[in-house]
């Protein structure tokens, strides 16, 4: 069991992708390395431009055109995916990779029943109209959907967000794909009905055995369904590692802010903590250095100068250079 | 649904267009005259119980050749603006979904289209392949395309990147699929008003060019024919012009009222 689950199902090596802007190359995506193993699921964290989006698009070869990957890999199962053609990305995108989206309400077309849907990932690849029936129905009623015949006949803006929401997630689940990506699949709906959805992703991920990408700027959620996680920043990883050690060992001071911006309990009376500024926009992004420089409260002339170089080890890893010093003797400690 | 239909400017349109249909069809099975016999001793005669709309300058009955006069302007709207139609969508969807070199190439092309007065491109194909039902045909034909292609290209551009077609894409629909299915259902609304209007433009346009004596060619009945045999006529027997000008406006003001009934009730949304 141990060497099945620890083979990664998508693995994402050294990732780039670029924009031409005012004709220079503005990176969104720079350096990312991700993997996920099977029935696991996988949080990638950050604010909003920090290039989570970009990342699950370019597994799904959604990119938008004005863009080029630079360099990396994206191994779906050990096989390059990036290389693919438009004609083998059909193959693999609802098959292999599903993505779930942030609006269901716009991802949703209006004017075709729910039911039909959810049944068109299966139809376009291959499956006849009976089984594809019949699996939707199925799906509908896996994901919660009280009387599933009733509202596959649905349209769209009669049923409500949450209920969207599961006919999205039964959709992507047609052709029992190897990779979910959820990309803030709870962000548009109320936080009851968050909880919900959550836990059915978290479900769904222990029966199918999915590798689940969770994408989020939710800390909170992470810490309940997610084995791993990725902080994204700016286009790059600052910190990954066990979802467990992460949270109770932040080591980049984004990570730290972050936390200490959700709201609990027991800062009850005290400000929320939040983190100044914003993230800085692709145009105006350094060649050189950590992007958290503006913000972050432990800056030194060195962040300017290079990106910091990896601390740390596969559960738990950090790029900045407050752990320079701890770098070198890192060494000797392994 | 429900909202066209109780709608007082789609309504009207309908019942005018409907009312023109009907007497199209009536014609198909009946006609009080033969549209084309001559009977010159009761020629120009006023509107009687033996000639409801009265008699043209060679004694035909007027409502005879309207009644069959519908024939053409009905097959020469319908078969122009589903021409456009069907051309229009293809060549839209190809320059607005897939943008780039093809999407310059259709924009030129439409702009080329537009730029050209209908009535010269129809002059042109006349010179070419002589007056004639087929030759009005296709130049109508030619005329209805950009304005289908337009509004076509403009609504991919508008769900290219939406999120409704970047979910089907990552359910691995192709971009057939992609165009046909989640695209042009949500332009349906303005296809549909472009077709009710591009169906009376070439009413109209049909008209003008057998007025011209360059559409429709005798003994085939045809508005533009009609008016133009009357203008001699105008001031010593009004009714024979004024008869088939308010029979060829009579359809085409309708469509014109649905396109438009169609168009407010959009922009209402």
């Amino acid at each position: 069991m141990a060497a099945e689950y620890e083979t990664p199902v998508l693995e994402i090596q050294n990732l780039s992708l670029c924009f031409k802007i005012a004709g220079r190359r503005a990176y969104a995506i720079q350096n990312v390395s991700l993997s996920i193993s099977r029935g696991k699921t996988v949080a990638l964290v950050g604010e909003s431009g920090c290039g989570k989006t970009m990342t699950a698009l370019t597994c799904m070869g959604l990119e938008p055109p004005s863009s080029a990957v630079a360099c990396g890999t994206i191994l779906l199962n050990g096989k390059n995916i990036l290389s693919c053609t438009e004609k083998e990305w059909q193959e693999i995108r609802g098959k292999k990779i599903s993505m779930i989206f942030q609006e269901p309400m716009s991802a949703l077309n209006p004017l075709v029943k729910v039911g039909q849907q959810v049944m068109e990932s299966g139809i376009v690849h291959g499956m006849d109209k009976k089984m594809a029936e019949h699996r939707a129905l199925d799906l509908l009623d896996k994901t919660g959907l009280p009387s599933p015949k009733r509202l596959a006949d649905c349209y769209p803006h009669q049923l409500s967000g949450g209920q969207r929401q599961r006919i999205m997630i039964a959709s992507a689940l047609m052709n029992s794909p190897d990779v979910l990506i959820a990309d803030e699949p709870t962000t548009s709906l109320d936080v009851t009905i968050q909880t919900q959805i959550i836990d059915l992703l978290k479900d769904l991920n222990r029966t199918m055995h999915m590798a689940v990408l969770f994408i989020t700027h939710d800390l909170g959620i992470v810490k309940r369904i997610c084995d791993d996680i990725y902080i994204m920043y700016a286009g790059r990883i600052v910190e990954s590692g066990d979802t467990g050690l992460v949270n109770s060992h932040p080591e980049h001071l984004y990570t730290r802010a972050l936390i200490d911006s959700i709201p609990a309990a027991d800062k009850r009376g005290h400000p929320l903590k939040a983190i100044e500024g914003t993230v800085p926009m692709l145009g105006n992004r350094a060649d050189d250095g950590c992007e958290f420089y503006p913000r972050c409260p432990c800056r030194r002339d060195i962040c300017t100068l290079s990106f910091p170089e990896q601390y740390g080890f596969k559960d738990h890893a950090v790029w900045c250079h407050l752990y320079d010093d701890q770098n070198r003797h890192s060494g000797e400690h392994d | 649904m429900k909202k066209y239909f109780s709608n007082p400017k789609i309504i009207t349109g309908i019942v005018l267009t409907g009312l023109a249909f009907l007497l199209m069809l009536l014609g198909m099975v009946y006609l009080p005259y033969d549209p084309d016999a001559a009977d010159i001793p009761h020629k120009l005669q006023r509107m009687s119980m033996q000639h409801l709309l009265g008699t043209d300058n060679l004694g035909r009955d007027i409502l005879s050749r309207i009644m069959t006069g519908y024939r053409i302007s009905f097959l020469i709207g319908l078969t122009s603006a589903a021409a456009g139609l069907a051309v229009g969508c293809i060549i839209g969807a190809a320059g607005g979904y897939l943008g780039g070199a093809v999407d310059v190439a259709v924009v030129k092309l439409i702009d080329i289209q537009m730029a050209f007065p209908g009535i010269l491109l129809a002059l042109m194909l006349i010179a070419v392949a002589g007056p004639g039902l087929h030759t009005t045909i296709t130049a109508l034909c030619i005329m209805s395309v950009p304005r289908f292609a337009r509004i076509t290209r403009s609504g991919c551009i508008k769900y290219r990147d939406s999120f409704l077609v970047l979910s089907a894409r990552s359910r691995g629909a192709s971009s057939l699929r992609i165009i046909m299915r989640h695209i042009l259902p949500n332009i349906a609304q303005d296809l549909c008003v472009t077709f009710s209007l591009s169906f009376a433009y070439a009413v109209m346009n049909e008209s003008g060019l057998s007025y011209l004596g360059l559409g429709v060619q005798p003994p085939e009945p045809s508005f533009g024919r009609m008016l133009s045999d009357a203008q001699n006529y105008i001031l010593t027997s009004p009714w024979f012009i004024i008869v088939p000008a308010v029979a060829l406006a009579v359809p085409v003001s309708g469509l014109m009222l649905i396109g438009d009934g169609m168009t407010g009730l959009k922009d209402k949304d």
